[in-house]
């Protein structure tokens, strides 16, 4: 009998994880539970008029008290969004809805005695967060602690439990997510969650990862439970996933949500829904006016590629039948290893098994370093060689019949790296063409001026040092490039071809979407010399005794600002659309 | 004391000398005011006359300039036989003054005999913080006569807020209250953002006598404060009156406006398609995003009266009408060369270049209509960033007209920078220069075309 149990264990180890991967239909997303509304008053007011869960009575077989804890994030975001009048509004409003309702109020940061418990007097309510708001902290926070204590102090109480957490500029620091789900379900409590919008699988602190964060926390921004968009191609300023709106929350915010019942409101904080080409680059075909009619974001659409809510483990497991996903993956491993993206795959995918990367990407192939342009011709070439490889692999795999299989967010995802590669291949026949033609004429200019109305770049006695790169943005189709005069002759304008065949197969698909947004932002490389600057060196601190020096120095506490770029393209976080 | 070389003193003089042969010559620190009784006389009675509005203007930027003080009495005289439009100015220049000198004269006008002078110049003192003035302001709303006389009165009162003063104005309200006179009273309770204006109207409202034409404009005025009420007696009215001006001002504040009115202003467009007044109504429209009215708005691009075709134009940009690009491709057919220029520019934004071709002709085309915006075609030939655009945009920089040949430069400019973003490109290089002489912008050119050449074979 033992035997028989051993021989089970050991056969359902081995199968488990395959067994237990559930197709990608009915599982859980994002969609049911994000509200778009973006107005803080109407979030209020769709929190509040929520009515009691229908499992749950109260005594006589009235209503239930809800018991409802508003747990405040005193950030820079706050200020001028008119919290306080709004909830004075709403709370005015749904008087007669509230007859059974006490809201209570606990500030992030604030000693752990200072709570306000739920009340029916609202006017205290009011009071207490007029003084809760007034003091903000730009730093960063970590809430989970925060929401764990908060659950177990509504644990003791009766009634239906709720926690509304306001959070709008540190949803991307997640500390024990998974045990403040189990604390949040053994106590009852429903949480919902007013935040900001995420980007579509944001690596945003994962290329900086010098950035430490609070302790026990990590800087975890994207919509997804992980980073599944291939970020940090060669010759490309930012990653599609750092600028294009999700639609979604963060992670961890929707994942709190979703495993309580809970419900999350976006908002977003007035801004001027303007179109911008580019992110960190240029846009050389408009000056600002253009009518980019496929960044007019669908709800419907958006919700196809929803990002899972189901624990990080279950989310893993998932991916480990989706094939596409596969075929990705291994293209991004492959670029990685050409040294054509900075980055790997955040898990690591076996047979039967995923887990997180643990692995250390090694980065750029190194095309930018030297200043010896024939060699930094040759490399490129190589390097174009291996990227049309990688690109014709994933390619044979998408074909495959068993793409069906795939969840659409996937099937996206692999769609843009296949742009991302054609892209990459692009810049890389123009860099080559840009170091055999246009570098050393750049340079012979130095002796022999060129005729008017042209001038040198360089003046004679300026000595480049480097190489650097920008990026011309691909807002306006590749097309629009062929017209302009670049590196790289014939292969350059049959490369440019096959790029707006893909793009235009991608409007198709994913036109309306992040997606689309992502791939507008991304862009044509142009080449430069970089010369040393003649600002002066620092001041070095003089060296002081050991006993002065034990003092350490003080660090900048707040949060560093994030230059955003929804599609307002300016600060202030994604704003799918520029809003509703 | 620095030793002055002696050229310089004369180099120095001759330019003073060129100015002495313009204007008498006037002992040093002469001002206007210190000029005889008789110059000022001149000016103000320059500045009053009603037939040249241009001239009575350059008297007073002269009178505002210098300020003499003779002025003052003399304008307090004169001002009750100006203008409307000298009387604005005569205003704004009394106020100009320092305080003491204008708070002066503005109590003689108190006490001028016209009620419209006495109420502008209480108002100025009402501005200037003297409370006192708004009992006189009462007097002479309530001893006005009423109708057309009144409603001036009322015109003047602009946003000032005052309970005083709005509390007056409420009380003129009444059932048998010349049409004008309520016009004016309501749109300045509005405009001063009465509270207890909304309830007075609604009170009015239930007045059985109130003729039909005062009820709709109490019903506008309502809306313009947020208010629910009755609408149908508005929006017969709208679709029919030939008094629209008066309640559009009211429909314009309104934060909404129901489906009847909306659809009544559909209803008026349909019957006034060549009135000047149906682009308030598209622009309302717009502003509340009816999009029903689209296909009206479409044919109105086509009207006769060029303000409502250009209304029409914008509203359909703002309500996506042109998101299937027909009507767009039909515009670039029309003969209205400022139509085309505009649906050209519209494509040219979606990255659709049908127009370019159009716009190359507007800019080649000799006809006064193309004439006259040619400098708008110049600039959006070179929005599109097109080497087609470079021939003509080098020929234009031989524009007879200076503002076109600057605009074709900028325009080339911003072209090559697109086109060639590795090459270094200044037009003064070639010794093209907008405002050289044009023997040596005609040799510019030539070098230009030239270089074009070489750079559009290569490529």
């Amino acid at each position: 009998m033992v035997q028989r149990l051993l021989w089970l264990h050991l056969l359902l180890f081995v199968l488990g994880p395959g067994l237990k991967a559930r197709p990608q239909k009915g599982r859980p997303t994002a969609e049911s539970m994000t509200v778009q509304d973006r107005g803080l008053g109407r979030a209020l007011q769709g929190f509040l008029r929520e009515g009691p869960r229908k499992n749950l009575q109260g005594t006589n077989g009235e209503a239930p008290e809800r018991m409802v804890m508003l747990l405040l994030d005193p950030t820079p975001s706050l200020q001028g969004v008119g919290l306080l009048s709004k909830l004075e509004a709403t709370l005015g409003s749904l008087k007669q809805g509230l007859q059974h309702c006490s809201i209570g109020l606990r500030r992030i940061g604030d000693p752990r005695t200072k709570i306000l418990p739920p009340t029916r007097d609202f006017k205290v309510l009011l009071q207490a967060l007029a003084e809760a708001v007034i003091k903000i902290d730009p730093g960063f926070h970590n809430c989970y602690p925060e929401l764990r204590s908060l659950a177990n102090y509504l644990g003791k109480r009766q009634g239906q439990k709720e926690i509304l957490l306001i959070n709008l500029d540190n949803p991307d620091v997640e500390g024990a997510l998974e045990k403040t789900v189990r604390v949040l379900q053994k106590n009852g409590v429903r949480l919902s969650v007013l935040t900001r919008e995420a980007y579509i699988s944001d690596p945003y602190w994962e290329a900086r990862s010098y950035q430490r964060p609070p302790r026990g926390t990590r800087l975890y921004p994207a919509d997804g439970p992980f980073i599944d968009l291939p970020w940090g191609w060669v010759f490309q300023l930012s990653s599609p996933g750092e600028v294009s709106p999700a639609g979604f929350a963060v992670y961890g915010m929707n994942r709190l949500a979703a495993a309580t019942g809970g419900k999350v409101y976006l908002f977003s904080p007035k801004a001027l829904s303007k179109h911008n080409c580019a992110y960190l680059g240029t846009c050389i075909f408009c000056s600002g006016d253009h009518l980019q009619q496929s960044e007019e974001f669908w709800e419907g659409r958006i919700n196809l590629f929803a990002p899972s809510v189901e624990s990080r483990k279950e989310a893993f497991r998932a991916v480990i039948s989706d094939p596409v996903y596969r075929a990705v993956d291994r293209a991004w491993r492959e670029a990685a290893r050409a040294g054509l993206i900075r980055s790997l795959p955040a898990i690591k995918l076996g047979a039967t098994s995923a887990s997180p990367q643990r692995k250390r990407p090694k980065g750029w192939a190194s095309l930018l370093a030297s200043l010896n342009l024939k060699s930094n011709a040759k490399k490129a070439d190589r390097l174009r060689g291996a990227c049309a490889k990688i690109l014709a692999t994933l390619d044979a795999a998408l074909a495959r019949p068993q793409k069906n299989k795939a969840s659409p967010r996937s099937l996206a995802t692999a769609a843009l790296t296949r742009y991302e590669l054609q892209l990459a291949l692009v810049n890389l026949v123009t860099y080559a063409a840009w170091c055999r033609e246009t570098a050393p004429r750049l340079l012979a200019e130095r002796e022999r001026p060129p005729a008017p109305p042209e001038i040198p770049w360089i003046l004679s006695d300026q000595r480049p040092q480097g190489i650097g790169f920008s990026n011309l943005s691909l807002c306006h189709g590749a097309d629009a490039f062929q017209r302009v005069h670049l590196p790289g002759g014939a292969l350059l304008k049959k490369e440019l071809s096959k790029l707006q065949s893909i793009l235009g197969q991608l409007e198709e698909t994913y036109a309306h979407s992040g997606y689309a947004f992502g791939m507008h932002r991304a862009g044509i490389a142009t080449f430069y010399f970089t010369f040393p600057g003649k600002g002066r060196v620092a001041k070095r601190p003089r060296h002081k005794s050991h006993k002065k020096d034990s003092q350490t120095p003080s660090l900048p506490r707040g949060r560093p600002s994030r230059t955003g770029a929804g599609s307002v393209g300016r600060g202030g976080g994604a704003r799918t659309g520029g809003g509703k | 004391m620095p030793r002055v070389p002696r050229k310089s003193s004369i180099a120095l003089s001759l330019p003073v000398l060129l100015l002495l042969g313009r204007e008498p010559l006037m002992p040093p620190g002469h001002k206007l005011h210190e000029q005889s009784q008789q110059g000022v006389e001149r000016l103000i009675a320059q500045l009053g006359q009603a037939k040249d509005s241009k001239r009575s203007y350059q008297a007073f930027l002269k009178l505002l300039k210098d300020k003499p003080k003779k002025a003052l009495p003399l304008l307090a005289k004169a001002i009750p036989g100006f203008s409307v439009y000298a009387r604005s100015l005569a205003f704004s220049l009394i106020s100009s003054y320092p305080r003491e000198l204008s708070e002066k004269t503005f109590r003689k006008l108190l006490e001028c005999a016209d009620p419209s002078i006495e109420l502008r110049a209480a108002l100025a003192l009402y501005r200037f913080g003297n409370r006192k003035a708004i009992s006189k302001i009462n007097n002479l709303l309530n001893k006005a006569s009423p109708g057309r006389k009144r409603a001036e009165l009322l015109r003047q009162l602009g946003s000032l807020s005052d309970p005083g003063l709005q509390g007056t104005v409420r009380s003129l309200l009444g059932p048998g209250a010349d049409f004008m006179e309520l016009d004016a009273a309501l749109d300045y309770l509005s405009l001063s953002k009465d509270p207890k204006g909304p309830k007075a109207a609604k009170r009015l409202l239930d007045s059985p006598d109130l003729p039909s034409s005062s009820r709709s404009l109490i019903q506008a005025f309502l809306l313009s404060r947020n208010q629910v009420s009755e609408t149908n007696n508005l929006a017969k009215e709208l679709a029919s009156t030939r008094d629209f001006y008066r309640l559009q001002k009211f429909l314009m504040r309104a934060d909404t406006l129901p489906k009847p009115i909306l659809g009544a202003l559909v209803q008026y467009l349909q019957h006034h398609k060549n009135s000047y007044q149906s682009r308030y109504a598209i622009d309302l429209l717009t502003k509340h995003h009816y999009r029903e009215a689209l296909p009206l708005i479409r044919k109105l691009v086509n009207s006769k009266q060029a303000m409502v075709s250009q209304a029409a134009f914008s509203a359909l940009q703002k309500l996506g009408g042109f998101s299937d690009r027909s009507s767009l491709y039909l515009l670039l057919k029309s003969k209205d060369p400022s139509l085309v220029l505009k649906a050209a520019k519209t494509l040219r934004r979606l990255d659709d270049f049908s127009g370019l071709p159009r716009v190359l002709e507007i800019i080649r085309s000799q006809a006064p209509q193309a004439v006259s915006i040619r400098y708008q075609a110049i600039q959006a030939l070179g929005n599109f960033r097109s080497p087609r655009a470079v021939p003509l945009l080098l020929q234009t920089l031989l524009d007879p007209k200076p503002l076109n040949r600057s605009q074709a430069s900028y325009a080339l400019g911003m072209t090559l920078r697109c086109l060639l973003p590795y090459k270094r490109i200044d037009l003064s290089s070639a010794g093209y220069k907008p405002s050289a002489p044009a023997s040596t912008r005609e040799k510019a050119v030539a070098r230009l075309q030239a270089w074009w050449k070489r750079i559009s074979r290569r490529k």
